[in-house]
């Protein structure tokens, strides 16, 4: 809500209709022409009024309610009071569109609503008004914008099966582990030693193989255990699909863009991997970005998505990565555009630590549709680059995935090499 | 196919209206209150040049052409009556547009005090206007005392209104 409480002031109008009706007045009087004096009437017949009302305070309140959209659509309830005649309000919608509307002060509603062209962080409405009074002779100072935040997460996607660290964690996943331990597969036949429950002598093995009498034989099952799971998100650019639209801020034409495929893979690697039992941890590549500790089930999971559906591009000042702190034996997945060189190079350091590490590329299907000739060769370089990266990637034992509709399909594949 | 982002007001109004209806209100004023045409296409243009530039006050421009066309004409009860309506429609909408910046949407009802203030003071000066032709008309107005007392009434008028306008700060 902004609220704008301020004494007004007279516009130039009134003093015109002050001395016009002055002026018609004198002339008609000094010609003896009461129909030109006449003219003058109406005009200080308004002064009056107007000044009756005066400069007064005028308090613009603006609020907000959320509204239930259509689908792919958000909707936001403006309602405008106040004390002024009327309230001219500037809207931003989305941060794509500007509207300026003159209202009623008093019960006003309006309703604006925006088509939702990506996931993220998105500044629904953006709102100031400013009030004026008789037929806007009065005006007052406009109030401090209010805004109105929304968080849109992004389109789910399943996946069967996500890569899993070596050295498995945690006696509560559903991940075959080494150790000895409950519900897992069939490990060995020992021989009974103290600590072993009677139960799990296999009375089958024992006759068949006991060498001396009073020598028991237990059947020895694996553990099951959890992967530690770490979601490293490179928020530094947003690059649209559509290669024009780099650098102009454009993202009502510049088509899926690097953080909607971004925000897409964090969350479903999140729901397959706590699907899976195992703990998920989230952090943003920046400086002062989100962090979310490790953890799982279906509240954590509820935390993640709202944390990733309020993750938006970093500031200008984004060059710079944090390397956080993460588990010993972790899966790392990074999520990046990796046109820049350091979250590669973090990812690298990751892996050189012992962590298994997957980079998924982001960027989405480019369109270089409206691209001059030297644009197209310009980008050619920087993709030429960018493989290079990944080549480096690869041959530090990274896996590099490139995030699209059949991602699962790629998971489920890296999932099955060990590393 | 629909727009990215929509915003629905109620019943509303473009910006053009506003200044559509001020060329109008020139145009009829230069044509039935200013006899001669060089003195119309003066209002007219001035109108025209209100629309465009409205923080060049050119509007104010076609009123004082409207007063010299009077002035030739001489007096008429009916002409008279149109110049307080057309004068009145003149300020408001000037001081409308204003406040109206390009590209606006004005919602019908954010208009409703500036109609109401209209028509109540219109229901005031039309009659008195008829009144004082009518008396002139029957030569009571030409009296010298009237003269004095019209002047009176007219300074007293100026002071009020300054002073108020002082009083009332900005």
């Amino acid at each position: 809500m902004t609220t704008a409480s301020v004494r007004g002031r007279w516009g130039p109008t009134l003093v015109i209709a002050i001395g016009a009706a002055v002026v018609l007045g004198a002339a008609g009087l000094l010609a003896s022409r009461p129909d030109i004096a006449a003219m003058g009437l109406p005009l200080a017949m308004w002064s009056a009024l107007v000044l009756t009302r005066g400069s007064r305070r005028a308090d613009v309140a603006v609020t907000f309610t959320t509204r239930p959209g259509g689908a792919g659509e958000i909707g936001t309830s403006i309602e405008v009071s106040g004390e002024s005649d009327a309230v001219e309000l500037t809207l931003v919608q989305a941060q794509r569109r500007t509207r300026r509307l003159i209202v009623p002060a008093s019960g006003a509603t309006i309703v604006a609503r925006s088509r939702v062209l990506h996931s993220g962080p998105v500044l629904a409405v953006q709102a100031a008004a400013r009030g004026f009074s008789a037929d806007g002779a009065a005006l007052f100072p406009a109030s401090e914008p209010a805004v109105a935040m929304r968080s849109i997460a992004p389109p789910r996607q399943r996946l069967d099966r996500v890569p899993v660290p070596r050295s498995l964690t945690g006696l509560h996943g559903t991940h075959e582990g080494r150790r000895l331990g409950r519900g897992g597969d069939f490990r060995d036949i020992h021989p009974f030693a103290p600590g072993d429950e009677l139960r799990r002598v296999d009375w089958r093995a024992t006759a068949r193989l006991a060498r001396r009498p009073g020598e028991l034989l237990v059947r020895r099952t694996t553990t099951l255990s959890e992967a530690s799971v770490v979601i490293a998100m490179d928020t530094a650019e947003d690059l649209g699909a559509v290669v024009a639209s780099w650098g102009t801020g454009d993202f009502e034409r510049s088509g899926v863009t690097s953080l909607d495929r971004a925000r897409q893979a964090a969350g479903a690697i999140a729901a397959a991997a706590i699907g899976a039992g195992d703990r998920v941890a989230l952090h943003v590549l920046v400086y002062g970005g989100r962090s979310l500790r490790s953890g799982g089930g279906a509240r954590h999971l509820a935390r993640l998505e709202t944390t990733i559906a309020a993750i938006g591009q970093a500031g200008e000042d984004a060059r710079f990565r944090r390397t956080p702190q993460v588990a010993h034996g972790s899966v790392i997945y990074v999520l990046s555009t990796f046109f820049e060189g350091a979250a590669a190079q973090t990812a690298m350091m990751w892996r050189a630590g012992g962590h298994r590490v997957v980079a998924v590329d982001v960027l989405p299907d480019l369109d270089l549709t409206r691209l001059t000739k030297t644009q197209r060769i310009a980008l050619r370089v920087v993709l030429a680059e960018r493989e290079n990266v990944f080549d480096d990637l690869r041959g530090a034992g990274v896996d590099v995935i490139v995030w699209s509709d059949d991602a699962a399909a790629d998971m489920q594949a890296a999932a099955r090499i060990g590393r | 196919m629909r727009a990215n982002d929509v915003v629905e007001t109620g019943a509303a109004v473009s910006w053009l209206v506003l200044r559509a209806a001020l060329v109008v209100v020139v145009l009829v004023g230069a044509f039935s209150l200013t006899p001669l045409i060089g003195w119309s296409i003066a209002a007219s243009a001035l109108g025209v040049l209100a629309v465009i530039l409205p923080q060049s006050f050119a509007a104010w421009g076609s009123v004082a052409c409207f007063v010299i066309g009077m002035l030739i004409a001489g007096p008429d009860p009916g002409r008279t009556m149109i110049a307080v309506l057309v004068v009145h429609l003149v300020h408001v909408l000037t001081t409308l547009i204003l406040v109206v910046p390009v590209g606006a949407r004005i919602v019908l009802r954010a208009l409703r005090p500036t109609a109401l203030r209209f028509l109540a003071v219109q229901a005031a000066a039309q009659p008195l206007t008829f009144l004082v032709m009518l008396g002139s008309a029957r030569g009571i107005v030409d009296a010298p005392w009237a003269v004095v007392a019209g002047a009176g009434a007219l300074v007293a008028l100026a002071v009020v209104l300054i002073a108020s306008s002082k009083g009332d700060g900005s």
